[in-house]
């Protein structure tokens, strides 16, 4: 599972490479970069929370979604951002399919890697990386379970308890397609405070393309379909967010 | 013995070498020595120091407390304004020596507080006042015109009643007083008793004032005889400090005669202000009134003779020929021209050889000129109102064309640049006008004066022709012909009211006044006949006529949407200057509530002078990060060795104040030679100036009603951005600034942005940075 991580992430990698470069590429070809008193990185701990909207589904009701992004300024009005995440959610599913359902309990992992760029507003403050921005990014998830905590399963009308299954299998089956490209669109504003550290905070969208596709030859089908819908539906809505860095 | 005899050589050689500096030259007094204390101290550190507790007392007590701190606050910052503005001098000869005529009242009036200051402000008004803190400002047009030192005693001892007394904290407290009768009421018989009411409280005052300033003179050996010329001269205050006439001939050569019709055959007599007139809404008695309680109050005391002179009556002399000399150069910067070409001319009568006075006519001259090509100036009320023989210019100003005194003023710098060629002012002035010239007069008709100049020498008649009209004279005519036209249309509608059509009918006539051929203007064909054949002209007239052309093809490139896309990509990307020196002047920042009445408007002021201070450390510092060689003129703290650098900062704030407000009209800076000392002592050309306006203002809760009205009652949560914004202020920032060449005269728009943004030190740091980069950076 850990290399098929890798390598995905290298190949997702390669693509937002690639794009973040052409960005930084158009954005060099621009006149000198102020940026805030010359300084033109920064590094932020940005958590935003997901607002799990199909509470019957869900456990918690928000997802928080721990969050760290590096920017660089590329431009007067112009920054480019890579970040990376990791999400942790509960949630429960009710199956009711006679052979394999019952009560579905999993603790899903996530991580997260995306590239954005983000617009600073003149009129609002003049600029990158402070003011209001709005901002337009690629992002991908690698959704894991790693841990099956509970399930009770209802065969032929005999309830069976199942405390806790092998960790492999849980993983393998309720795995659904990672590296999922998606795009999100946000506006925000970000301040600078006791001279190099950041405020940041604002709300993004992000949609994904496609729907999920089913992972044949499972044991699980239908769950990990229902678990993809759901998981998906939980990441790619509105997500407010705040955050606090440094300008290096 | 010896020492007697050494004395008097001494004195001798002072007062000699006094006088010698103006027969050749002049030059203008700036502060010197020790910076004054004044300058030193910051507008919140005066302002706690007078403040008074608000706390304890009844409610009306409290409420005086209030109102007297938003008096000191409103002064101290008004002050503060004054001080920093050029307009006023320290420890220069004429306040030392008014200085000295304070000490002399001192020390017979013993209760004269000691913290009384005395500045010379460069105004050419006839004018003396007090502020609250004991700072007596005297203006250039008061010691101009007075005739001895007795007369200025008296003057100084009415200023320094004012602040003894505290009149003008009283009057503030009592115009507030006085406001808050019949409040709500806006009816014009209150309004009007509300008026008379504080103008009757004004003028006790002034009464006091003059009182004890004749008191403090009497206890003094000033004479007071000739106190009364203290009141007439106020009564004259209008006019210049001497009525000689106009000399005609500085503007005419053996060639060109002024045509007599321009010039009024009789001025109008000196009469000066009605001293019996109403005072009823003024702030100072009438002339007649002061006069009579002066007469009565030296009958009562029956003083002896007394003396004109206590200090030194040539010190005054020398004071008051320093203020005359100083005077055409504060009128000018008054935008008073047509004063300071007459001042000009008179002195130059007495010293026709000074350099000085024949620079100021030629500036006031230039100044005229411009300002005749680039406005239309209206000043047929002046010249009705004017007396005496200064109404001689205005009449020239009144009566002669934009071409005919185009020509005049070129004429006469041609002239003086033959005179001095190595005076670059004159000749920056000269070349200037010629480019001008193209609009008035066309390359074929410049010599043509000559052609009939030689015909009547060679005896050979010739039939007169005027000088044909110019291209752009054409064009203006076309102009002005489609605009009467129009404006006849308009009074001919049927629907049009009368009252409008009155209006468009004198607008008709004006615009048929300038149109009109009132007379011949042959003559002026002889203007430069002289110089046919002095390639020196020949070759000037050519290069200002292309430089015309070049200058008329990039104003129209301006106008063009390339040039405004080049502009654009400027402000997006930022300009490249590649400068290593720079002097910039302290950023002037000014914070403001948009709501006037707002309670907290006053202190913004305070803050304002805070943001100051930290925007001037921001560029210190940034400019050793951007690796720019700055240096920052006029920041609010002085220190006591900081008095050139505050000469230099008046310099080129007034030089910038002038460019910015008259760009397009491509004016020599009219303190060129003094601008380009300091471009050479700081190794640099480029200037920099930057204002920072922070407007704050609350919400309009209405108008957030109306768009939040309907959505409310749907979703009440929303109701918490309502009072949210009710609460939050919101903020306006703009940032200028402009790069001047002081050689070119070419202005760089570096910044101008606003922003919704309220003025915190992040926004700030970032911009500054940015304005630094943008000076340094080159590629």
């Amino acid at each position: 599972m850990f290399r098929l991580f890798l390598t995905r992430t290298y190949i997702y990698m390669k693509k937002t490479t690639l794009l973040c470069l052409l960005q930084a590429a158009i954005c060099l070809l621009q006149a000198q970069v102020p940026g805030y008193i010359g300084k033109k990185f920064t590094l932020e701990y940005r958590p935003d929370l997901g607002l799990n909207y199909i509470t019957r589904t869900y456990i918690n009701p928000v997802t928080l979604r721990n969050r760290v992004d590096v920017g660089y300024t590329v431009g007067r009005a112009m920054s480019v951002h890579a970040v990376v995440d990791y999400s942790k959610e509960n949630y429960h599913f009710e199956w009711s399919e006679p052979l394999q359902g019952g009560d579905y309990y999993f603790t899903n992992h996530r991580v997260g890697l995306g590239a954005y760029a983000a617009f600073y507003s003149k009129k609002a403050f003049g600029f990158a990386p402070l003011g209001v921005y709005g901002t337009v990014g690629v992002y991908t998830l690698f959704p894991t379970t790693s841990h099956f905590r509970h399930g009770t399963l209802r065969e032929n009308q005999v309830l069976t308890e199942i405390t806790e299954l092998p960790r492999r299998q849980a993983r393998g089956e309720t795995r659904i397609m990672p590296g999922r490209m998606s795009i999100g669109i946000g506006i925000g504003k970000r301040y600078i405070f006791a001279k190099r550290m950041l405020f940041d905070y604002g709300i993004n969208y992000y949609t994904f393309f496609g729907t999920v596709k089913k992972d044949t030859g499972k044991d699980f089908d239908a769950v990990q379909i229902l678990v993809g819908q759901v998981l998906f539906k939980s990441l790619y809505k509105l997500h407010p967010y705040i955050g606090i860095g440094v300008i290096l | 013995m010896k020492k007697q005899y050494y004395t008097f050589f001494a004195l001798l050689f002072g007062i000699f070498s006094a006088y010698s500096q103006y027969t050749d030259n002049y030059n203008l007094l700036t502060c010197s020595g020790k910076v004054p204390q004044d300058w030193q101290v910051s507008v919140s550190q005066k302002f706690e120091d007078k403040k008074v507790q608000k706390t304890g007392g009844s409610r009306s007590e409290r409420a005086t407390k209030a109102n007297k701190n938003i008096f000191y606050l409103e002064t101290t910052f008004s002050l503060d304004n004054m001080l920093r503005s050029g307009w006023v001098l320290y420890n220069d000869p004429i306040s030392m020596y008014l200085e000295k005529i304070k000490t002399e009242l001192q020390k017979k009036n013993p209760d004269i507080p000691k913290n009384i200051r005395i500045y010379t402000l460069r105004s050419p008004e006839v004018n003396a006042f007090a502020t609250d803190g004991g700072v007596i400002f005297v203006t250039m047009g008061l010691m101009a015109k007075v005739q001895n030192e007795a007369e200025l005693a008296l003057i100084l001892g009415h200023e320094i009643g004012h602040v003894m007394k505290q009149h003008s904290l009283n009057k503030y407290l009592e115009a507030r007083n006085i406001a808050k009768e019949n409040q709500g009421s806006f009816s014009q018989d209150i309004y009007e008793k509300k008026m008379l009411k504080y103008h009757s409280y004004a003028k006790e005052n002034e009464t006091e004032a003059d009182a004890l300033g004749l008191n403090f003179v009497l206890k003094t050996e000033y004479a007071t005889r000739s106190l009364e010329n203290v009141y007439e001269m106020l009564r004259l205050a209008n006019i210049p400090f001497a009525d000689s006439p106009f000399p005609k001939k500085m503007l005419e050569t053996d060639f060109m005669k002024i045509r007599k019709d321009i010039f009024v055959p009789k001025v109008l007599e000196i009469k000066g202000a009605n001293e019996s007139e109403s005072d009823s809404m003024s702030t100072h008695p009438n002339i007649a009134a002061r006069k009579a309680l002066l007469k009565n109050s030296l009958e009562k005391t029956k003083k002896g003779e007394g003396k004109l002179f206590l200090v030194s009556e040539q010190e005054f002399n020398a004071a008051r020929l320093q203020a005359r000399f100083e005077l055409p150069m504060a009128y000018i910067d008054s935008e008073c021209y047509e004063e300071a070409l007459y001042v000009s001319a008179h002195l130059l009568q007495k010293y026709p050889k000074n350099i000085y006075l024949k620079k100021t006519a030629a500036k006031a001259l230039y100044q005229l000129a411009k300002r005749n090509t680039y406005s239309d100036v209206d000043n047929r009320e002046e010249f009705a109102k004017t007396e005496g023989e200064l109404q001689q210019v205005y009449a020239l100003m009144q009566n002669a064309s934009k071409k005919e005194f185009h020509i005049f003023a070129t004429n006469y710098l041609w002239r003086l640049m033959q005179d001095y060629p190595q005076e670059v002012e004159i000749s920056l002035m000269c070349k200037e006008l010629m480019v001008e010239m193209k609009r008035y007069i066309s390359q074929e008709s410049f010599f043509k004066g000559f052609e009939h100049w030689q015909a009547a020498q060679d005896g050979k008649s010739e039939k007169e022709e005027a000088i044909p009209k110019s291209e752009e004279e054409i064009e203006m005519e076309k102009k002005t012909a489609e605009a009467l036209d129009k404006l006849t249309d308009l009074a001919d509608m049927k629907w049009v009211a009368d009252s409008v059509k009155k209006r468009i009918e004198a607008e008709i006539l004006k615009e048929k006044e300038k149109m009109m051929v009132k007379f011949d203007q042959s003559y002026l064909k002889y203007a430069f006949v002289e110089y046919v054949e002095d390639t020196a002209f020949i070759n000037l007239n050519q290069k200002a006529r292309q430089l015309y052309t070049e200058r008329k093809e990039y104003l129209a490139f301006a106008k063009t949407k390339k040039y405004e896309k080049k502009m654009a990509n400027y402000d997006k990307k930022g300009w490249k200057m590649g400068l290593e020196n720079v002097v910039l002047l302290a950023p002037h920042y000014w914070t403001f509530h948009k709501d006037f009445f707002n309670p907290k408007a006053n202190s913004l002021v305070l803050t304002a002078e805070k943001k100051e201070q930290s925007v001037s450390e921001m560029l210190r510092k940034h400019s050793q990060a951007v690796g720019i060689n700055l240096h920052l003129l006029g920041e609010k703290k002085l220190k006591d060795g900081d008095t050139e650098a505050f000469n230099d900062y008046v310099m080129v704030n007034r030089w910038i104040k002038e460019a910015l407000t008259k760009g397009e009209m491509n004016l020599m800076p009219m303190y060129h030679d003094e601008l380009m000392k300091i471009a050479a002592k700081y190794n640099t050309d480029q200037f920099v100036y930057t204002n920072i306006v922070s407007i704050r203002n609350s919400n309009d809760i209405l108008r957030l009603y109306y768009s939040l009205f309907v959505p409310v009652i749907f979703v009440p949560p929303l109701a918490g951005i309502l009072v949210y914004e009710q609460y939050k202020h919101h903020y306006r920032t703009t940032i200028n600034s402009y790069v001047l060449n002081a050689k070119t005269g070419d202005i760089i728009p570096l910044k101008k942005t606003t922003f919704t943004h309220k003025d915190t030190d992040d926004f700030l740091n970032a911009h500054i940075y940015d304005l630094l980069l943008q000076l340094h950076k080159n590629k």
